[in-house]
C-alpha cells in the first residue's frame, strides 16, 4: 500500500535541543494514533507532517508531495491544532465561513460547506453563537469542523477531545472512525492511551524524540498488562477499605498514602478491579471521592516498555 | 461489510485563483475596523482639513473676480507647494491612523494563534502579509490620497476652462506618489511593530514611541554633531525628504532626498525582513 504520510530519515532541533531524532515512518490511510508524554516529541512530529516547521534533515512527504512550502497541497489537508484559535467575537459559522475563504471557495460555497462542516460536528443549534460564549467542549468541535469543512484527504487532529464531555467525546471518537473506514487518512495525537485505542488500533508510540512503537495498540495494552497497575483512591475510611480490597487476589499491595489522603492499590486486574470497586464502597458504607490512575498516563507506558 | 453514514457531500466547485487568497485576510481586517463607530468617527476628523481646504479653494476661485489678493492671503490656493505643506501638516493624523488599523492586526492573529490556522490552510506567509497590508494601506490610503486628490478634483472642476490642469500637470502623480509613500511607510512600519508583541495596545504605544523617538534622536544628533546627516535616522523626515522630491521642492534637511529614500528603503527592507520571520504558523523560540 502506497503510504501517505511518509517522514524520511528527518530531524528536527530547536537550537541545541533535539526535537524529533532522525525519525523514519510511513503512514497509510486510514486512522493512526500519536501517541506520546509531554516533551516527547509527538507536538514537533505532527508540526512537521502539517508543514508548520520545517525538518532541520530529512524529508516529509505527503500525498507524495514535500508538504514544506506546500500551499496547493494545504488544499487537501484539514489540521486542528491543540491549542484554541479564535476570535471569541465571531460567532462559529462566521469562523469557518472566513476560513473557507482562504482555500477560494465562493461566498455561497463558504456558506453551504460550513453549514455542512457544522452538521457533522453537531453544532447548528449553537452556530451563531458567538465563540465567547462556547465551552471547552464546543470550541474542541468548531476547531475539528474549520479542519474537515473543506472536505480534505489527510487530517491531522491534535489532542481533539480535550475538553469535550462525554458525549461529544464519543460522537468524535464515532467521527475519526468513519472518516477513517471512508478511506481519508486521519493522524490523532494523544496523550491518553484509551483515548486512541477507542478510535484505532494502530499507534505510533513517540519518546525522546524517536519512535519507540508502531503498531498495534493491543500488543502495548498486553504488555501493561503484564505489569502491575497503581491506583490511588481517596475515601473517608482507608483503613476499612484496604482491609476489604485485601481479600481479593489480583490486588496485590495496599500502601495507605500520608500525602495523598487515601490508599494506594497494586493490582494485576485494573478491569476487573474497576468493576468491583463501587460494589464494595455500596456494601461498606465508604465515602470514595476520588479515584487516579497513575498508570494511565503514558509516562507510565514508556516507564515499562524501557524496564 | 459495513455501512458508515459519512453525512459529508464532496464539494466540486472551482476555487477561486490563488493570487486572490489575500483578499479574505484584507476583509477580515478592514471589516471590524469599519464596524468601529469611534474608527469612522476617526476617519472623519482626518477629512475635516481637506473639508476646510476645500472652502477656501472655493472662496479663491470664486471670489478672484473681487479680491485678486487673496491667493496669496495664504489660503490653500492649491499649488504644489501647499499640497506639500498640506501633507506634512496630516503627518500627526496620518500616524494616528496607522496606529488604528495596524497596531493590532497581526498581534491580535498572533494572541489568538490565529496564524497556526491561517497558515494550515492554502496560503503562503506572503499573502498572509499582503492582505494584512492591504487593509492598512487602504485605510490609510482614504487619508492620505483620497482627500488631496479629492483637493485638486474640486479645483480642477472650479476652473471654467483647463488652465489650472495646464498648469500643475504633474501635481496628480505627485499627490498619488507621495500619499502612496507615506501609506506604504506607515503600512510595513506598523505591521512590523504589530508582529513583534501579542498585545495590539503593546504595538500602538510602541509605534508612537518608535517615531518619538527616531526623531528624537535625529533632533539629539543634529545638536551634537550638526548638519543634517542624522535626519535619515527618522522616517518622518525621511518622508518629508521624499514629498519635497515629489513637490519640487527645496530639500527641508540639508541632504539630498535620494540619500533620505535610500535609508527609508533600507529601513523597509529591514521591516519586511523581520515580517518574513514573525509570520511563522509556529513560534520556535530557542
Amino acid at each position: 500500500m502506497t503510504p501517505v504520510i511518509e517522514v524520511i530519515e528527518a530531524s528536527r532541533w530547536y537550537g541545541q535541543v533535539v526535537g524529533i531524532n532522525d525519525v523514519s515512518v510511513a503512514l497509510p490511510s486510514g486512522v493512526t494514533g500519536l501517541l506520546g508524554p509531554n516533551g516527547a516529541g509527538k507536538s514537533t512530529l505532527l508540526k512537521l507532517v502539517t508543514g508548520q516547521i520545517r525538518p532541520s534533515t530529512g524529508q516529509v512527504r505527503v500525498l507524495g508531495e514535500p508538504i514544506w512550502d506546500n500551499p496547493p497541497l494545504m488544499a487537501r489537508v484539514g489540521f486542528c491544532p491543540e491549542q484554541d484559535a479564535f476570535y471569541d467575537q465571531l460567532t462559529g459559522r462566521r469562523f469557518l465561513e472566513g476560513l473557507l475563504g482562504l482555500h477560494g471557495f465562493t461566498r455561497a460555497d463558504c456558506r453551504e460547506l460550513a453549514t455542512r462542516a457544522l452538521e457533522v460536528v453537531a453544532m447548528q443549534e449553537a452556530a451563531d453563537r458567538k465563540i465567547a460564549s462556547y465551552s471547552k467542549g464546543m470550541r474542541q468541535r468548531i476547531k475539528v469542523a474549520q479542519a474537515i469543512a473543506h472536505d480534505p484527504e489527510v487530517i491531522f487532529l491534535d489532542e481533539p477531545l480535550n475538553g469535550m464531555d462525554p458525549m461529544g467525546r464519543r460522537h468524535t471518537v464515532q467521527l475519526i472512525r468513519e472518516w477513517g473506514a471512508a478511506g481519508r487518512t486521519v493522524v490523532v495525537s494523544s496523550h491518553v492511551l484509551h483515548e486512541v485505542e477507542a478510535m484505532t488500533p494502530r499507534i505510533l508510540m513517540v519518546n525522546q524524540g524517536r519512535i519507540v512503537a508502531e503498531g498495534d495498540v493491543h500488543e502495548i495494552r498486553a504488555l501493561i498488562d503484564e505489569h502491575p497497575h497503581r491506583i490511588l483512591i481517596g475515601c473517608d475510611q482507608p483503613r476499612l477499605l484496604a482491609a476489604r480490597l485485601m481479600d481479593h487476589e489480583d490486588v496485590l499491595s495496599v500502601r495507605f498514602s500520608a500525602e495523598e489522603g487515601g490508599v494506594e492499590v497494586a493490582t494485576a486486574r485494573p478491569d476487573r478491579f474497576y468493576s468491583r470497586l463501587p460494589e464494595i464502597a455500596e456494601t461498606h458504607g465508604i465515602r470514595v471521592d476520588r479515584i487516579f490512575s497513575q498508570d494511565d498516563n503514558l509516562q507510565a507506558v514508556f516507564d515499562y516498555l524501557v524496564r | 461489510m459495513p455501512i458508515f453514514d459519512l453525512s459529508y457531500r464532496h464539494w466540486h466547485g472551482t476555487p477561486t485563483p490563488r493570487s486572490r487568497r489575500f483578499l479574505p485576510i484584507a476583509a477580515a481586517g478592514i471589516g471590524p475596523l469599519l464596524r468601529r463607530r469611534a474608527f469612522i468617527f476617526w476617519l472623519v476628523i482626518c477629512w475635516v482639513p481637506a473639508l476646510v481646504c476645500g472652502v477656501m479653494i472655493y472662496l479663491i476661485v470664486n471670489l478672484a473676480q473681487t479680491q485678486p489678493n487673496l491667493g496669496s492671503s495664504g489660503l490653500f490656493d492649491a499649488t504644489e507647494d501647499r499640497f506639500f505643506q498640506f501633507f506634512v501638516g496630516m503627518f500627526f493624523l496620518y500616524l494616528l491612523t496607522s496606529v488604528f488599523a495596524g497596531a493590532g492586526l497581526i498581534a491580535n492573529d498572533r494572541r489568538t494563534n490565529a496564524l497556526q490556522i491561517y497558515l494550515s490552510k492554502p496560503l503562503r506567509p506572503w499573502d498572509y502579509l499582503l492582505g494584512k497590508a492591504s487593509a492598512v494601506a487602504a485605510t490609510l490610503g482614504f487619508v492620505t490620497i483620497a482627500p488631496p486628490l479629492a483637493l485638486f478634483l474640486l479645483r480642477a472642476g472650479l476652473d471654467r476652462g483647463t488652465t489650472y490642469v495646464r498648469a500643475h500637470p504633474l501635481l496628480p502623480f505627485s499627490i498619488i506618489a507621495g500619499g502612496g509613500l507615506i501609506t506604504i511607510t506607515l503600512t510595513i512600519l506598523s505591521l512590523t511593530v504589530s508582529s513583534l508583541t501579542k498585545s495590539s495596545r503593546t504595538a500602538g504605544v510602541a509605534l508612537v514611541m518608535f517615531y518619538v523617538f527616531a526623531s528624537a534622536l535625529h533632533g539629539m544628533l543634529g545638536i551634537l554633531f550638526g548638519g543634517s546627516l542624522p535626519s535619515v535616522l527618522s522616517p518622518l523626515a525621511n518622508l518629508q525628504q521624499g514629498l519635497c522630491l515629489l513637490f519640487g521642492r527645496e530639500p527641508t534637511y540639508d541632504v539630498s532626498p535620494l540619500v533620505s529614500l535610500a535609508a527609508l528603503l533600507l529601513m523597509l527592507a529591514i521591516c519586511v525582513r523581520v515580517l518574513w520571520k514573525r509570520v511563522r504558523p509556529v513560534e520556535v523560540v530557542v
